[in-house]
């Protein structure tokens, strides 16, 4: 899937660095899942 | 016409729905699975013996709903005998042995559109809008993101570096240069292409496609008939098609396209190998492309495309390896479709007398391989619709509400594989900025609506192959036909 990795530099993003899932709250109260780094 | 298509195929299976309110309860892709299924059902069979898919529309799209990987489709629209001419098509298929089982398909359901109020579609009915669901919201601009995507994949997954890459838009140009009707026929260098402004990281300017006009047409007929004409005739080999994903996200291997299936197909119906090739035209939208497509089609092996064309060998010089000449598309033409401009440097290639125009490496019967793909996600909708099921690839589990408030609190971790974050984009921001789509990315430029994307690898059994879709070998001996 494709997502957005969010909470860090952009120099410190990777492949292959693990992520968890967090949600994005929409305008009109839906949810988009993005990514931060654990 | 001395053949007849006479007993050659059978319809064996079919399956319809109507209601005396004149409204059914289902429309879009939904209906065309559900009368898909039954005609199946109708007939014995499943999705799974299913190669052929054809509909007034994108076929492909249908395909990649169903999770269907077939060899043929026909998408073709002609108003309301498509449908006989699908049959008739299919029939020609099925007794070529392109395929074996196809099914056809179309669900209208204006009625019940009207009373919602969805705007009609203009060629059939629309499907889940899978790009607005899972690519749109988070930045994707197509068709830049897509092949960055694939490239930054490829970077991590086999070292390929941006040299390696900017190389080939290096040879490309050197094949420009001589073609009189280039856009850009001035040398450049790997620095002049890795000092341009980064368009969607990793690929640069200079890696990217012109945005030019262009124009072409061809003539196919009967080797018979063809032998009888002027022009010396170009024969077909060989062909095959394979398709696997229509959006992006949906792509199982950001690094293999079909062609990986499509190439040794059209190879074996041709009977020659890729030691026969003289002359290669790649699809050359992007620099990864035409690296993409000399791994697939069989030129080097998967993850050595960068050391295979680091030295140059995609340049216009005699190389003992095939060269890819459709390169020079980036500076001469680059069509939105530019199939058929391509089928005209192809049989040009291969004819001696065009030759003098053509420059590539020469021999008195050039055997010409072609390789054509479509962007992988070629619109790019601010609309956002609940898809009915997942993507193929992500850590969700089927039904999973991930556009809801009842989203799951924790999802398999997947393997990311591609983000800057100063490309990224608010998603708050999105549909605005998809409406306005041109004017962003022209606003943008340097610093493009940009997408992470997080790709978990295909689960066994999965060997489906993306990107090129159509490869035809065509050779200039008539003694080959």
């Amino acid at each position: 899937m494709m997502s957005n990795v969010v909470g860090c530099a952009p120099d410190e993003v990777a492949a292959g660095m693990r992520v968890a899932v967090a949600w994005e709250p929409l305008s009109d109260g839906r949810h988009l899942p993005v990514f931060r780094p654990t | 016409m001395g053949r007849s298509l006479r007993g050659a195929a059978a319809i064996v299976g079919v399956a319809d729905a109507a209601s005396p309110t004149g409204e059914l309860g289902t429309r879009g892709r939904t209906l065309e699975a559900a009368m898909i299924r039954e005609a199946l059902d109708d007939a014995g069979l499943t999705l799974a013996d299913v190669d052929g898919v054809c509909c007034s529309g994108i076929a492909t799209g249908i395909a990649e709903y169903l999770d269907l990987h077939p060899t043929y489709v026909d998408g073709t629209f002609v108003g309301g005998s498509s449908f006989e001419v699908h049959v008739e098509h299919a029939a020609a298929a099925i007794a070529a042995g392109v395929c074996d089982v196809v099914v056809g398909v179309y669900a209208a359901t204006p009625r019940q559109d009207r009373r919602r109020g969805a705007s009609p579609a203009a060629f059939g009915p629309m499907g889940p809008d899978v790009a607005g669901e899972w690519e749109t919201p988070y930045g994707s601009m197509m068709p830049m993101t897509s092949y960055a995507l694939a490239a930054d994949r490829h970077m991590a997954q086999y070292g390929t570096t941006p040299e390696q890459l900017a190389q080939i838009a290096v040879d490309t140009r050197r094949w420009a240069a001589m073609n009189p009707r280039a856009r850009y026929r001035t040398p450049i260098t790997v620095d002049d292409v890795l000092a341009s402004p980064v368009i969607a990281s990793p690929l640069h300017q200079l890696d990217c496609c012109l945005r030019t006009d262009g124009a072409g047409a061809y003539v196919l007929t009967s080797a018979e008939r063809a032998r009888g004409l002027a022009s010396p005739p170009v024969f077909v080999l060989g062909a095959a098609t394979a398709i696997d994903h229509w959006v992006i996200s949906q792509m199982p291997d950001l690094t293999v396209t079909p062609g990986a299936v499509s190439g040794p197909a059209a190879f074996a119906h041709a009977g020659i190998g890729i030691d026969d090739v003289d002359v290669l035209q790649a699809y050359d939208s992007f620099t990864i492309t035409a690296l993409l497509h000399l791994e697939d089609l069989g030129f080097c092996a998967k993850g050595e495309g960068g050391s295979f064309v680091e030295d140059g060998s995609s340049a216009p010089v005699v190389h003992c390896r095939p060269t890819p000449t459709a390169a020079a598309s980036r500076t001469r033409i680059r069509a939105s479709t530019g199939s058929s401009c391509w089928w005209k440097r192809c049989a040009s290639c291969a004819e001696p007398r065009a030759s003098a125009r053509c420059h590539g490496p020469r021999s008195p019967s050039p055997t010409v391989a072609a390789a054509c793909s479509r962007p992988p996600a070629p619109w790019c909708s601010a609309r956002r619709r609940r898809c009915d099921r997942p993507p193929r690839t992500a850590g969700l589990r089927r039904g999973d509400p991930v556009l809801g408030r009842d989203a799951p609190a924790a999802v398999r971790a997947p393997v990311v594989h591609h983000v800057r974050r100063r490309d990224l984009v608010p998603a708050r921001r999105l549909s605005a900025l998809s409406r306005r789509r041109d004017r962003v990315a022209r606003r943008r430029r340097r610093r493009h609506v940009y997408a992470a994307s997080v790709h978990s690898k295909p689960g066994p059994g999965r060997d489906a192959k993306d990107g090129p879709y159509a490869v035809v070998l065509v050779d200039l001996d008539a003694g080959c036909a």
